[in-house]
């Protein structure tokens, strides 16, 4: 079951497709639409601000592979940026559309704390993933930590998709889940062992 | 709940690792790609990687020089990443947009900017809208002065009339994701943190301030926390001392301070 890892020049792909080939995954690089046709789930991993994010995928010209991918239930997982521009609208670089897979609204982390830095980074747990079909799937340990570095947040728009929080001030969506779509705020690759989890039931997870 | 981080920094000079007492007396401690499964294997939270390579001073003439040493520092960076399944911070010599694409192009999370920083902010405000202010980590050294803490660059060689504080608060004006704060002064001597600094500086950003420079016991660590930092650093202890690690870990959690759990390593997961 190959899995796709969409190369929008972004980012570097490095740590992710070494960590997927670690959990025993066959990784394939998307760089052009027809890539989208040898795999059967795909990875938006995402570095870097929203609108620099969405006008990658636009050059690239795979913004519709990755909707039609979503929206024929394969399935599909955004990673920290990638996770965000899965949703309909960010605000980071001017109001921007996302993907719109996920209606939800990627905004501006604020905690008016002190205390509470942003960007929010480092290791932050869960704790309840039970809401997350692949978060359980992973075999997580208890309260399990993820390293955290972002500085926008996702806000859904709808009750349909399952949101696992993690505490910064407030709760602020860490996983979220919607049939066969998910997300990671964190990032599963540098995550050590729990990331690996993720990524290992993610390569071999059936909806 | 957020935890805070214990990070190694760890010290390149023309490829080997160092350890450095004042930002002299360079002590070659091996290679940094030598069993690189063992940064796993640490109970750290997150790696620094520092290039402070003699000869790369920045001179147009010898470009050469420069190019080659960023080179051989992407494979550095990408054999480190490549085995290493947390986050990873690199820096040092980087000059402009192409060095930092380059060094997150070969796998590390992070960068660091630390004099081209001072000489040209926007390059701060210019990474930070391309690549995310969470990318950007600036670092400030400083020394004390007798009108009180300036800001140094050019690895320690000038010192600025610029207090760190002030400095910080204008590179997280210009989209700095965090700040690493290194003290001169205690660099290699293992007197601990110069915590006043750092109150200061980490009273002055509403961003991430991680404290280096001095620290080798627990209690170093614990008071660089207790002082407002998010992370506590050190150079030049955990490739020397034996268990530093766990037992640093051990005592700061005893003084309550919230660190992440250390749970199973890489290898058990092919049994999972």
């Amino acid at each position: 079951m190959p899995v796709g890892v969409v190369d929008s020049g972004l980012c570097n792909l490095f740590s992710l497709m070494n960590a997927l080939k670690v959990v025993g995954a066959d990784v394939r690089r998307l760089q052009h639409p027809t890539d989208f046709d040898a795999v059967d789930r795909i990875i938006i991993p995402g570095v870097g601000s929203f609108a620099a994010g969405m006008e990658k995928l636009q050059e690239r010209q795979i913004l519709s592979s990755i909707q039609l991918f979503a929206a024929s239930g394969k399935l599909t997982m955004g990673i920290c940026l990638g996770m965000q521009l899965l949703c309909s609208r960010g605000v980071e670089g001017g109001s921007v559309e996302g993907l719109g897979i996920v209606e939800a609204d990627v905004v501006e982390l604020v905690t008016n704390d002190r205390s509470l830095p942003v960007p929010h980074v480092g290791w932050n747990n869960f704790s309840d993933v039970s809401a997350n079909p692949l978060l359980m799937a992973a075999n997580l340990s208890a309260e399990p930590d993820f390293y955290f570095v972002h500085g926008f947040h996702v806000v859904p728009r709808v009750p349909e998709i399952a949101v696992s929080t993690v505490e910064y001030g407030a709760p602020v969506v860490g996983a979220m889940a919607r049939d066969n779509v998910f997300g990671c705020q964190f990032h599963p690759e540098i995550s050590h062992i729990n990331g690996l989890r993720v990524l290992k039931a993610f390569s071999s997870y059936t909806c | 709940m957020l935890k805070k981080r214990l990070i190694p920094v760890l010290l390149l000079r023309d490829g080997q690792l160092v350890k450095t007492t004042r930002f002299g007396d360079y002590q070659v401690i091996g290679l940094p790609t030598y069993q690189v499964e063992r940064y796993n294997q640490w109970a750290i939270d997150e790696l620094v990687f520092l290039d402070i390579s003699s000869g790369k001073k920045y001179d147009g003439k010898r470009d050469d020089l420069r190019i080659k040493n960023l080179t051989s520092v992407k494979e550095i960076v990408t054999a480190i990443s490549s085995t290493c399944f947390m986050p990873l911070t690199f820096g040092g010599q980087l000059r402009n947009m192409e060095d930092i694409h380059g060094i997150l192009e070969s796998g590390a999370d992070r960068v660091t900017l630390n004099t081209q920083a001072f000489h040209e902010p926007e390059l701060v405000r210019r990474s930070s809208d391309a690549f995310g202010a969470q990318c950007i980590v600036v670092v400030i050294d400083f020394v004390s002065t007798p009108e009180g803490p300036r800001v140094c660059i050019d690895r320690g060689k000038t010192t600025t009339d610029r207090a760190p504080a002030d400095w910080a608060r204008e590179m997280e004006e210009n989209g700095a994701g965090e700040i690493i704060l290194q003290s001169i002064d205690r660099d290699g001597t293992y007197k601990g943190y110069d915590t006043e600094t750092l109150k200061d500086v980490c009273d002055a950003v509403n961003i991430p301030v991680i404290s280096l420079g001095g620290a080798r016991t627990a209690k170093h660590f614990i008071e660089g926390i207790n002082a407002g930092a998010s992370g506590a650093a050190a150079a030049n202890i955990f490739h020397i001392l034996e268990n530093a690690d766990r037992q640093i870990r051990r005592q700061m959690n005893r003084a309550g301070i919230p660190l992440r759990s250390i749970d199973g390593t890489i290898e058990t997961l092919e049994q999972s």
